[in-house]
């Protein structure tokens, strides 16, 4: 497929410190990426930069196969959709629409199929004479996506574009933005805080840390197989324990792992709760349940080893055999090591002879 | 407390300001009403109002009052819309130090930067001894001297209620308008005009009010025809000791404010339609 957005070597640094560094990603036609991170680790600023909002100190941006980093914001082939305030409050749903149409002079037949166009994609047809102030919030995104999606972008951003709006309809526009998408065959540069978005919208997701790429992959790998400790920590539930390290040999309950070369003198090892599962009989792992956790359909149970804390999440229907203070084994399904940030791949696991059951 | 009871209690808590209101404003405004409208022999008669529209100083000072009224409102608008948009849009140290300073005037007592003013601009003033008495334009005791009084009153509240409106702005909506395609006069016309417009009007109000009734500004730097009305009303009052004449200059001079007003209320209502 054919590359619609290319970023090379891109450096924004601003007066505090803060800033992006050396950033290279490209997305394809038809994809959308996202940019997640905390606050502060520098999405917005790729994306502004993207937009032509920031002047970059260094680097590239290409979108098809035009260089567009020294043109100004209105000059670029990109769209936006911000955070909030998005919509024009003096004007009313149709002019905030058929605004940039009219500002390339298109005709008046053309902009009302166009606006009509728009308002039945996003399935607000009778809004066109509405201010954006008598609009809910969700209503208002949905408009400022249209007007976006009217530049015919060849990257469409989007700012956070949901996270002004309450979980539920934050969960709809989600889907409802995946769907317009592959529609329309969207390329889409989106940013966001919130990791449940980004790992259900994306083909692919870049994980930010303090202005650098710590992961880029599909969501899938991201969560399976995170490659630094930070998106360990920052995408989804995970359980960390500090291990020591001695001989290149780890030990997690009656498990030992062999390493190829370590430097230092533990490592880190996160666990999934979902692959943490409480048996009867043998398992790797004794354990004391501490605390039992009801969430719905299914509970979080608290468990207390010799090595530390695990949280594992239980079934509604297999709770029933389950008590505050049971001693229980656990098994282990997956484990990955970190030595400092960075994972650390085991050799070898052993199973220690000493048998565990309750 | 009974529904009853609560109204009650209402209305006595109100009453003490009403009562103030009432015969402190309401009253003796009725009691100008009535002498504007009586004559000499306090009989009724329009005696007082025809003076007022036929006597040529008369004619002559309620076209000063609005020549220097829309001067001052167009000027002060004008620099302090500009002033407003430049602190809006830039953060330079120049900017920074203008936006520090910029509501100083408020602070300084009036009489005191009229004196300031006076001695500086009049025409044996500091700037005269400077520049030599022939190269200064005269300035004081002349309409150019209240305008430049009106300014210095005016422009920093003008100011302030501008950059309040025009901050108002989100920088989203700026954005937005620059990615799908506005150039900067477009930005203007159709998006920060439009959005600050109606604090220009609320400015525009406040200013012609507090201009159209001035008193110290144009007594002490005006010249001595024409007067503004504040002032020609005030002669009337207490030199000429003709309280009907004064009745009914109060009188316009309170229907060319209330017109102001009107205007504005119904363009507000209008907007909100």
């Amino acid at each position: 497929m054919d590359i619609q957005l290319d970023v090379k070597n891109l450096t924004h640094v601003f007066k505090t410190g803060e800033g992006i560094r050396d950033i290279n990603f490209q997305i394809k036609q038809g994809e959308l990426l996202t940019l997640l991170g905390p606050s502060g680790c520098g999405k917005t600023t790729i994306l502004r930069s993207v937009g032509g909002f920031i002047q970059n100190q260094q680097g590239k941006i290409i979108v098809g196969q035009e260089d567009i980093t020294s043109l100004s914001p209105e000059k670029r082939p990109t769209a936006m959709v911000f955070q909030s305030y998005n919509l024009w409050p003096h004007m009313t749903v149709f002019d905030n629409l058929a605004f940039s149409m009219k500002l390339k002079k298109m005709s008046k037949d053309h902009i009302n199929e166009r606006v009509q166009w728009a308002l039945r994609l996003i399935r607000l047809e009778n809004t066109a004479k509405k201010y954006p102030s008598e609009l809910s919030g969700g209503q208002q995104q949905r408009i400022a996506l249209a007007r976006a999606l009217l530049l015919n972008p060849k990257v469409l951003l989007l700012d956070e574009p949901f996270s002004a709006l309450d979980a539920k309809l934050r969960y709809e526009l989600r889907e409802e933005l995946r769907e317009i998408q592959s529609k329309e065959n969207l390329t889409m540069l989106f940013v966001t805080h919130d990791q449940e978005e980004a790992l259900s919208i994306s083909d692919r997701i870049i994980v930010m840390n303090k202005g650098d790429i710590e992961q880029m992959d599909s969501p899938r790998s991201i969560y399976n197989e995170p490659n630094t400790l930070f998106v360990a920590k920052f995408i989804g539930k995970m359980n960390f324990i500090e291990i020591p390290i001695a001989d290149h040999k780890a030990s997690i309950g009656n498990n030992m792992y062999h390493f190829s070369h370590t430097n230092s003198s533990k490592l880190t090892a996160a666990i999934r709760p979902e692959d943490i599962t409480i048996q009867e009989g043998k398992g790797d792992w004794l354990a004391s349940i501490k605390k039992i956790m009801i969430l719905g359909h299914y509970a979080e149970v608290t468990l207390e080893t010799e090595d530390g804390i695990l949280k594992t999440f239980v079934e509604k229907r297999k709770l029933e055999s389950l008590h505050v203070h049971d001693q229980v084994s656990i098994l282990l399904q997956d484990v990955r090591f970190f030595e400092g940030n960075d994972w650390i791949k085991y050799i070898k696991k052993e199973e220690l002879p000493t048998c565990i059951t309750v | 407390m009974s529904k009853r009871k609560e109204n009650l209690l209402g209305i006595a808590m109100v009453m003490p300001s009403f009562i103030s209101l009432l015969i402190l404003v309401i009253w003796p405004v009725m009691i100008s009403i009535k002498e504007s409208f009586m004559n000499g022999e306090g009989q009724f008669s329009f005696e007082n109002y025809i003076y007022v529209f036929t006597e040529p100083m008369m004619l002559n000072n309620i076209k000063h009052t609005v020549v220097v009224t829309l001067i001052s409102c167009i000027i002060v608008l004008f620099i302090s819309y500009f002033i407003a948009i430049y602190l809006r849009f830039t953060s330079s140290k120049i900017a920074n130090f203008i936006r520090k300073t910029y509501f100083i005037p408020m602070f300084v007592p009036g009489i005191i930067a009229i004196y300031g003013f006076i001695n500086t601009y009049r025409d044996n003033g500091w700037i005269a001894r400077l520049i030599g008495q022939e190269n200064l334009p005269v300035l004081m005791y002349d309409i150019k001297g209240v305008v430049m009084m009106n300014m210095w009153f005016n422009i920093p509240f003008t100011t302030m209620l501008l950059v309040s409106a025009l901050s108002a702005i989100p920088d989203s909506v700026i954005e937005s308008a620059k990615d799908v395609g506005a150039t900067k006069l477009k930005i203007f016309w159709k998006f920060i005009f439009p959005l600050s417009y109606k604090t220009m009007l609320v400015a525009t109000t406040f200013l012609f009010m507090g201009i159209v009734g001035s008193f110290t500004a144009p007594f002490l730097v005006d010249s001595n025809a024409p007067q503004m009305l504040g002032v020609s009303m005030q002669q009337h009052f207490s030199v000429y000791h003709e309280f009907g004449q004064a009745s009914s200059i109060a009188v316009i001079m309170f229907i060319m404010s209330a017109g102001i007003g009107y205007l504005y209320i119904h363009s507000m209502m209008k907007e909100e339609k």
